[in-house]
């Protein structure tokens, strides 16, 4: 049965998305593998003042090559003199994925502000 | 290799057509947020285990149903990836307008994402070609009893994919006593029983061919067995039975072969049974 216009169209652009896919998977799978690596990129430069006190926006990433879950992240600095944290739990951390997220504070930090992981599941 | 393309417009007819019954089928899928986040967790090679087996059944459900008939073996065979690819298409551009794939989705996770929401996608687009246009199955009317056993199978896997990947098939197996799944399975095989012989949907004729697996009782207790394993492999797949102990995998297998198996009765129903110089549907 020869194709038409339409079906070589449909057939060609499946192919190629089952190629990019299985692809993908394949490179991605085959290659080295570095246990979840969960990272916190502060951004002071966006920080804000909002209703409820100091929002300061970050971006989580992983630089591991295995997803993590219930990622718990910890900020913590001086404020009016008095140390204070804030944290963040992310369910899902896709490895080489980047997740935008906001610590708050009651009122602008004093001091320079510490993160660090506190805990993570391994799937 | 002699017959003239189809007309361009009958093509893309069949491709919409294809396209509708996959959303319809795929569609609580997308917006199931377990299967997103098994896009990631799951390893990258259970994800492609799971998707040529879907090839796999889409290959039999073509072969014996789907969109395009009377073809050649090196025709079902590229039909079919033409099918899957249909589903990865529509699974990305879903994805897309969902929001769950965007600028910050790593390729991996994406890839993942796309392959698992296609699974479902490409049956819809399989069935809904030859179930939805009200087509007659062109087999000369002979559809044997294994092969109603493996569309049994499709049917199965896309009805239990569709609560495989939840937290309930969890709660519902390991919280059941064994009295209860027992209760389960025997009211799992008279429903299905009822269902594929009594119920006479679509007209269906209960008339039975010869052989052993042609029998009402041993199709249902066949079909019941293949449900039970394709339960367990979506709860394998999904990474369910990962340090589980075995009454928990068996309570959690029961109760999504329950559901499986009603998918295959549907199925088994949908196909028919004419056997050998049986009546028209």
């Amino acid at each position: 049965m020869k194709r038409n216009v339409i079906e070589w169209v449909v057939l060609l652009a499946s192919l190629a998305g089952i190629a990019v896919v299985v692809g993908v998977l394949l490179v991605e799978g085959l290659s080295e593998s570095a246990p979840a690596d969960p990272a916190v990129q502060l951004r002071q430069t966006e920080a804000r003042s909002g209703g409820l006190g100091w929002i300061v926006p970050a971006t989580v990433s992983n630089a591991g090559d295995e997803p993590a879950e219930v990622v718990v992240i910890q900020a913590e600095t001086t404020v009016a003199g008095e140390s204070e944290t804030s944290e963040v739990t992310l369910d899902y951390l896709p490895a080489g994925s980047q997740i935008e997220i906001a610590f708050g504070f009651s009122a602008q930090p004093e001091s320079e502000i510490s993160t660090r992981l506190v805990s993570f599941q391994v799937p | 290799m002699s017959k003239d393309a189809a007309p361009a417009s009958d093509s893309l007819r069949d491709y919409i057509r294809a396209g509708g019954g996959g959303l319809v089928i795929g569609l609580p899928l997308l917006y199931t947020m377990e299967v997103w986040s098994h896009a990631f967790l799951l390893p990258w090679w259970t994800i492609l285990v799971l998707l040529a087996i879907a090839y796999a059944i889409v290959l039999g459900y073509n072969s014996v149903a789907g969109f395009r008939q009377e073809r050649s073996l090196p025709q079902l065979v590229v039909d079919s990836v033409a099918t899957i690819g249909l589903g990865v298409v529509i699974a990305f551009g879903a994805l897309l307008v969902l929001g769950r794939i965007d600028a910050g989705t790593s390729l991996r996770d994406a890839a993942g994402k796309v392959a698992l929401e296609a699974i479902p996608i490409a049956f819809g687009a399989s069935v809904a070609a030859t179930q939805l246009s009200g087509r007659e199955i062109q087999h000369g009317g002979k559809i044997g009893p294994l092969s109603r056993l493996m569309i049994g199978a499709g049917g199965a896997l896309l009805f239990a994919l569709n609560v495989a990947p939840t937290e309930e098939i969890v709660l519902l197996g390991v919280q059941a006593s064994p009295a209860l799944l027992l209760v389960v399975v025997v009211s799992t095989l008279l429903l299905t029983f009822a269902l594929v012989f009594f119920a006479d949907f679509g007209g269906r004729s209960a008339e039975r061919g010869e052989g052993i697996l042609a029998h009402p009782w041993s199709e249902t207790v066949t079909s019941y067995a293949l449900s039970l394993a394709v339960a367990l492999l979506l709860l394998w797949s999904f990474g369910r039975t990962a340090g589980v102990s075995i009454t928990g995998v068996a309570g959690m297998t029961v109760m999504l072969a329950a559901v499986a198996s009603v998918g295959a009765a549907i199925a088994r129903l949908l196909v028919g049974g004419e056997s050998e110089g049986g009546e028209e549907k």
